[in-house]
């Protein structure tokens, strides 16, 4: 015990010797000393969480079903501009952009990730979900109804993932292409659509373990006694669902600048 | 001419595009989420057909340092033997002016068309000149008459030296040669003879001149002796492939196999006497619904297979050991230099080799490694990276990919949706032989009536003797209505009236079991094509058994080929899932699982991993990977 005690007033011996005089013998006794010792620690741990471990990450994630203007949306943020147009994409992007179009507060910069909406590669999310403060999930309002099912999946596939869920991720549902005018379905419309189509999407994928999830990701969905709504998705301590129109052609991404804003740090 | 020509990045924005002529449909799209995305970039052009008119061709290139693809886009009536030449003229062109973050390259369209108007003139001038082939082979052909020239007279000394040692035969050679060297003209044509002869080594015409010819020349022919010696060792690979075309074995464990499986349910013995079968408790979860832990930690073993990929590079670089080195060291420590193909050869030749010892179809192993290093090709690498672990990490990615599902595998939803529609949905089981249809339909059938949905089955194996008993043992057990019209009846009438009972009794899900059939017979693929095309089923299962090797991909190849040729679907391919069976018996051997979803492009719906009702997966393409790659 003594040995100990020795050894821990050699360690302390540069913070004591700084401290007051009468301060630093209350201090000499092992009860104390060890009780410094293990504040010091955890002060040095928040530290080193504070400055590496986010808790929360500060990445925007652009994701939705092919060709629902992922990348033209990220273009647009990033340098104002579409330019010659988009094609499928084969990989992820990746940049810090500047939210400018709200005139009235400065610009703020956050860092944009746009991965690809084809089904092979979609799993790159799980890559970056970890390090994610946000998530927007865009989805085609002029093509909407033939793929409704397949964006309810993905959305799905989004809503349960365990980090999403475990953090509660913000997710902006955000119906792309309103500058096509009537051909474009209303935001409200899409959103009924989908909570219809995860509500009979749920049902049938608990039956579906493919093996790889833990029991308690599933549960998102499993409480069946009442028919699927993002507010109750909320209520059950789910992500929250805000939805908002989006333009990447007209361009107008006012609303989901804003909720970009709100939810970075 | 060239209809269309492309620059962008792999991110997906248009760098550069030239438009000759107006465009139907969305090649590029197309090209990019059927090709380049599905691990095939290896195959050298790909075809689109355009919702209306002719169909085109597509050519591209890679950048792989700098993230670009080059797409040029042609019709595919036309043969523009000078694409590739444009594409690489344009991709270095394009890379020096290349930046990023920098979209207007309006400037490029001069030195574009300035590349487009040489390549096609050299072209013209190619296709003008007379054919140069035979030009060529005339002037090494010279070459081989004058190094033969010279090597007959250094033989000449010893010909008849030789020619006497060899006894009778050869001393008629013998002469034969000196005969030769009295008039030169009569010279050049023998050895014309002998250096042609190398071409037509499979003739065995040719073969019996050789032999002569090698007798007429014992010394002054080196290339014929080497024609010689080529088609013997050739031979000897021919005969063990003929011995591996015989399947006794294979197919005999199959039925081995089958017989297991019948066992397996009917284990309270007189099952065919129709004493008591006893309905078996559905107590037991199907696997599918329970869960599963899987430890993802690839642990020592990354670092094993890592170091092994560093040896593998090591070994082919025997010669310049200094030079391989300081490649090395500006490739993986100082990250300067791109990626060669040869770097990159050599670790993918031991992955190549690995993903063949876990029985993946050596076909699919070369294409994916293929596709692999044209998506490698070029890159640089960061500090302090193993050119082996890039490589492993691009494999690994590209098998995730293969085997990520690109259509919904919930086969319950499309149920409850056709359900909502008061339709029956249509499962056909279809497969070679012996794989285990009937047995794993029971499965399919146990998990659906877990979920609470009415299935029924229909016999349409009329053909293999006990098949309709052995159904009818799994209803009875599962207590599942069994529609059957004994046998010798045409099957696709016994599925569509099958349907029509389903469709009266108010059954949701109907399960078609078919009889075995190997891919290459005619007539009964015919007779399956017409039940597909009666009964326009909602999901066509395609059952293979993870066992197989190479001849996984002939199978799904000859049968989606004859299926969507004979059945009249607007599909584009006529398999839709594949069920793998027998799972459980390979380890970690589980490259079939690779072959058949590479080939058919139809995602694994289930896995059957063992011999009771109960043993049905989902495929968790995570750890198939692993075992791929372990």
């Amino acid at each position: 015990m003594a040995e100990l005690q020795h050894k821990l007033e050699q360690l302390l011996e540069p913070i004591l010797t700084q401290l007051p005089e009468e301060l630093s013998q209350h201090l000499r006794g092992p009860v104390p000393l060890a009780l410094l010792l293990a504040a010091l620690l955890l002060l040095l741990w928040g530290l080193v969480r504070s400055l590496f471990g986010t808790k929360r990450g500060n990445i925007v994630l652009l994701v939705g079903p092919c060709n629902s203007g992922k990348t033209s949306v990220f273009l647009q943020l990033r340098d104002g501009t579409t330019h010659s147009g988009t094609v499928a994409s084969m990989q992820e992007n990746v940049d810090a952009v500047l939210l400018r179009s709200d005139k009235s507060v400065p610009p703020k910069s956050v860092q944009l990730v746009d991965i690809p909406g084809h089904p092979r590669v979609r799993s790159k999310f799980e890559q970056y979900v970890d390090r994610a403060s946000c998530i927007v999930f865009l989805v085609d309002s002029v093509d909407f109804m033939p793929q409704k099912t397949d964006v309810a999946e993905q959305l799905y596939e989004v809503l349960a993932n365990a980090t999403v869920r475990k953090r509660r991720l913000p997710v902006l549902l955000a119906c792309n292409k309103a500058d096509m005018g009537p051909k474009a379905h209303t935001v409200e419309f899409i959103r009924k659509r989908l909570e219809k189509e995860i509500d009979q999407l749920r049902s049938t994928r608990n039956a579906m373990g493919d093996g790889t999830r833990v029991s308690s990701e599933k549960d998102l969905l499993r409480d069946a006694s009442e028919p699927f709504s993002f507010d109750a998705l909320v209520k059950s301590k789910g992500p929250k669902v805000s939805s908002a129109s989006l333009s990447a052609a007209a361009p107008d991404t006012v609303e989901l600048e804003r909720f970009i804003r709100r939810h970075t740090p | 001419m060239l209809d269309y020509f492309a620059i962008f990045t792999k991110g997906g924005a248009l760098l550069w595009t030239i438009q000759l002529t107006a465009l139907r449909g969305t090649p590029v799209d197309y090209l990019i989420r059927t090709c380049l995305l599905e691990e095939r970039s290896g195959e050298s052009s790909f075809t689109y057909s355009p919702p209306q008119g002719a169909g085109y061709t597509m050519k591209w290139t890679l950048h792989n340092a700098l993230d670009l693809v080059f797409v040029a886009v042609y019709q595919k009536a036309l043969k523009l033997l000078y694409v590739e030449e444009l594409l690489e003229r344009v991709k270095s062109e394009f890379a020096a002016i290349y930046k990023p973050r920098e979209y207007n390259y309006g400037r490029f369209e001069t030195s574009f068309k300035a590349a487009l108007a040489q390549c096609e003139a050299e072209a013209d001038a190619a296709k003008r000149a007379p054919p140069q082939v035979p030009a060529k082979a005339y002037v090494s052909k010279k070459g081989i008459d004058r190094k033969q020239a010279n090597g007959q007279r250094q033989a000449n000394g010893k010909a008849s030296d030789a020619g006497e040692g060899d006894g009778d035969d050869s001393s008629d050679a013998a002469n034969k040669t000196t005969s030769g060297m009295e008039s030169p003209d009569a010279l050049g044509e023998s050895t014309d003879n002998g250096g042609s002869e190398g071409d037509s080594a499979f003739n065995q015409d040719a073969m019996a001149k050789k032999k002569l010819q090698s007798k007429r020349g014992p010394g002054g022919k080196p290339p014929s002796r080497k024609a010689l010696d080529k088609p013997a060792p050739k031979k000897k690979v021919a005969e063990p492939k003929k011995k591996e075309a015989r399947k006794w074995g294979d197919s005999s464990d199959g039925e081995v196999a089958v017989l297991d499986y019948s066992a397996g349910p009917g284990e309270n013995g007189g099952a065919e006497n129709g004493t008591h079968i006893a309905p078996v408790a559905m107590n037991d979860k199907s696997l599918l619904d329970v869960d599963e832990e899987i430890d993802d930690d690839y642990g020592d073993e990354d670092d094993e297979a890592e170091n092994e990929g560093v040896a593998a590079n090591g070994k082919p670089k025997k010669a310049g050991l200094l030079s391989s080195f300081v490649r090395n060291i500006s490739v993986s420590v100082v990250g300067t230099a791109a990626l060669t193909r040869g770097d990159i050869q050599a670790g993918l030749e031991g992955l190549k080799r690995k993903l063949m010892e876990r029985n993946v179809a050596e076909e699919i192993a070369e294409k994916l490694c293929e596709s692999v290093a044209t998506g490698l090709e070029g890159k640089k690498l960061g500090s302090f990276t193993r050119i082996g672990s890039v490589v492993r990490n691009a494999v690994e990615e590209a098998l995730t990919r293969i085997l990520t599902p690109k259509r919904s595998i919930d086969v319950l939803r499309e149920v409850r949706a056709a359900q909502a529609k008061r339709k029956p949905y249509v499962i056909v089981f279809v497969g070679v032989n012996g794989v285990g249809k009937s047995t794993n339909l029971a499965k399919v059938t146990y998990w659906l009536l877990q979920n609470g949905i009415k299935p029924m089955v229909a016999a349409c194996d009329t053909f293999r003797s006990g098949a309709v008993e052995q159904l009818r043992t799994h209803c009875t057990r599962l207590q599942v209505p069994l529609y059957e019209r004994g046998y010798e009846k045409d099957p696709a009438k016994v599925a569509f009236e099958a349907i029509k009972a389903a469709e009266r009794n108010g059954c949701d899900v109907v399960m078609v079991d078919t009889a075995g059939r190997m891919q290459d017979n005619e007539p009964l693929m015919r007779a399956l094509a017409n039940l597909i095309n009666l009964n326009n089923p909602d999901l066509v299962l395609f059952v293979g058994e993870a066992l197989v090797g190479n001849d996984a991909v002939d199978q799904l190849t000859k049968f989606n080929q004859r299926l969507t040729d004979l059945a009249d679907r607007s599909k584009q391919s006529a398999v839709d899932g594949v069920l793998l069976t027998k799972f459980d018996v390979v380890d970690e051997k589980v490259g079939a699982a690779i072959s058949m979803v590479y080939t058919s492009g139809a995602p694994i719906m289930f896995v059957g991993c063992g011999q009771t009702y109960v043993d049905l997966k989902r495929l968790n393409v995570k750890s198939v990977v692993k075992a791929l790659l372990q």
